[in-house]
């Protein structure tokens, strides 16, 4: 008997193990760097290896799984992509399409003989920008040698420092879905919705013939409707819509899905006008070249067209003396918002 | 009293006829989105649910792995009530005739449908796609379940847009009339 325990006991031990050696579930993969009329196959691939050596120095000890260059290459090429992004939100498509839950891109801008690097780390459920690292070289040699350093802070400003390897430091992983579930929701409206349909009031018990699961669906979607979670309140509306009849929920579902949508779509248009009017912001900034009238002519155009929270992304990857005239340059309600970080210089 | 007995007659008449009352009948179509029976269906590639890279060109016939044997891709979710019945017809088929089975979960991610997988006793392939990214390219982006029959090349035989109660008969001669070289013009 007590071998019969014994055998059920190293059973449910084996299970456990088995359980907990599956292979981490997240993913990052690098992109190959885009540097116009660079040609040189060869210096791009190895630019690219830097940056995914210093991925697996810091993202593979909190649980992420480096995609290698073959992998990325078959799966871009399956899925019917190119391995490089021309401007805005391509990143974030790329990683979704290829299963990444971070990606690395980089683009390359040679100026007056020198230079200038530009690193991005994305994340793909909620495709916002976790941080932007910069390099600058006086050739393809220095390029090469120091990128390695620049991708580590990328992803460590990213995605935190890997922890010191004691024996609980899997318990100590942070949850990156929570972290993008933040940003996500942050990126997009919480309710009371304005214009919105109103969620219709339960049906008597027992009327229409309404089975359980429709039920537990509609609280589901209405819960989520009510806590304002975009994505959330899609895939219960969507769920809810795809239920089988009886189900007095579906036109309710089908408008409130459509109207979450619209929102969706609307808050993803303005991210993507933003994240491309970034990337020409902090090419611009640092430039010396470009007279200081003419840096706060273009940071008061792109203050109002996007806003606070775009500025507030911008103002954080930008040097001390570039933040400083960037600040100047912002009308008082956008500083108002951004004090803080204004201030901070 | 005629009157009565002929209405009477003609609504159980009607009751047999329809496909609610004797099972909803399987449904293919010719095209369903950018897919069209006769054509090459679309590439993709994804991670199963062991974090493996799958493709669908490695299930496929090539010079490198010769095959002749048909390939089924379903797409599923977990949320999905008609994928419960269609799946296992699905795995039944791919015991009783050799074809290649690659399953895609619509939305999710694999540890959303990993173990759902296995409470329905489906125990196939399956790659999870949570940005539809491969439904997309595939136009499944209305509703679930839909199958897909291709032949060894990846030709596009049988486009399932309901599986109904003889789906599993169903399934199974798409997977058969996949083998067979179609007739030109």
């Amino acid at each position: 008997m007590s071998w019969l325990r014994f055998f059920l006991a190293a059973s449910a031990l084996l299970v456990v193990t088995a359980a907990g050696a599956r292979a981490p579930e997240r993913r990052i993969a690098v992109l190959e760097f885009r540097w116009v009329e660079q040609r040189d196959v060869g210096l791009l691939g190895k630019l690219a290896d830097q940056a995914r050596s210093s991925a697996v120095e810091v993202a593979k000890p909190r649980g992420y799984l480096v995609m290698t260059r073959e992998n990325t290459v078959a799966l871009l090429s399956d899925m019917g992509l190119e391995g490089t992004c021309a401007e805005g939100e391509c990143e974030v498509e790329t990683a979704r399409a290829i299963g990444a839950d971070l990606v690395v891109s980089g683009e390359i801008v040679p100026i007056k003989g020198r230079l200038f690097a530009t690193l991005k780390l994305h994340e793909s459920k909620g495709g916002s920008l976790l941080s932007t690292a910069d390099l600058e070289a006086g050739d393809e040699l220095e390029l090469v040698r120091n990128l390695r350093a620049a991708a580590t802070s990328l992803l460590e400003k990213g995605i935190g420092r890997p922890a010191p390897p004691p024996q609980r430091a899997v318990a100590e992983i942070p949850d990156p879905w929570a972290r993008q579930a933040t940003s996500a929701a942050s990126d997009l409206p919480r309710g009371p919705y304005p214009g919105a349909p109103a969620p219709p009031p339960p049906p008597a018990t027992g009327g229409y013939g309404t089975g359980a699961e429709v039920l537990v669906a509609y609280d589901e979607a209405v819960h989520a409707d009510r806590a304002g979670e975009p994505r959330a309140a899609i895939g219960a509306w969507s769920r809810l819509a795809r239920m089988p009849e009886p189900n007095p929920y579906r036109q309710v579902s089908e408008e409130r899905l459509a109207w979450w949508q619209q929102n969706v779509r609307a808050v993803e248009a303005r991210n993507a006008a933003c994240v491309s009017a970034l990337d020409t912001m902090m090419k611009v900034m640092p430039l010396s070249t470009v007279p200081a009238d003419q840096k706060s002519s273009m940071m008061r155009e792109f203050s109002s067209a996007h806003g606070t929270p775009c500025v507030a992304r911008l103002l954080p990857v930008l040097s001390r003396a570039d933040r400083a005239l960037a600040c100047r340059a912002l009308p008082g309600e956008i500083l108002a918002d951004l004090i803080a970080v204004c201030s901070e210089d | 009293m005629r009157r009565w007995t002929a209405v009477v007659a003609g609504m159980l008449g009607f009751l047999v006829a329809s496909p609610a009352a004797a099972g909803s009948p399987s449904r293919t179509v010719d095209a369903e989105g950018p897919i069209r029976v006769g054509a090459a269906a679309p590439t993709f590639a994804g991670w199963d649910l062991d974090q493996k890279m799958v493709a669908l060109r490695d299930l496929l016939d090539s010079p490198a792995k010769p095959s002749s044997a048909p390939v089924v891709v379903s797409y599923f979710a977990t949320w999905c009530e008609p994928c419960k019945k269609g799946l296992p017809a699905v795995a039944k088929a791919e015991r009783q005739t050799g074809a290649r089975v690659l399953l895609v979960a619509f939305g999710q991610r694999a540890d959303e449908v990993r173990s759902w997988l296995h409470e329905q006793g489906v125990e196939l392939p399956a790659v999870a796609d949570p940005f539809m990214k491969i439904s997309g390219r595939w136009g499944v982006d209305k509703a679930l379940p839909r199958t897909f029959v291709l032949d060894a090349k990846g030709t596009v035989r049988s486009i399932f847009v309901l599986e109904g109660d003889d789906f599993e008969t169903a399934l199974l001669q798409a997977i058969e009339a996949a083998r067979v070289e179609p007739a030109k013009g």
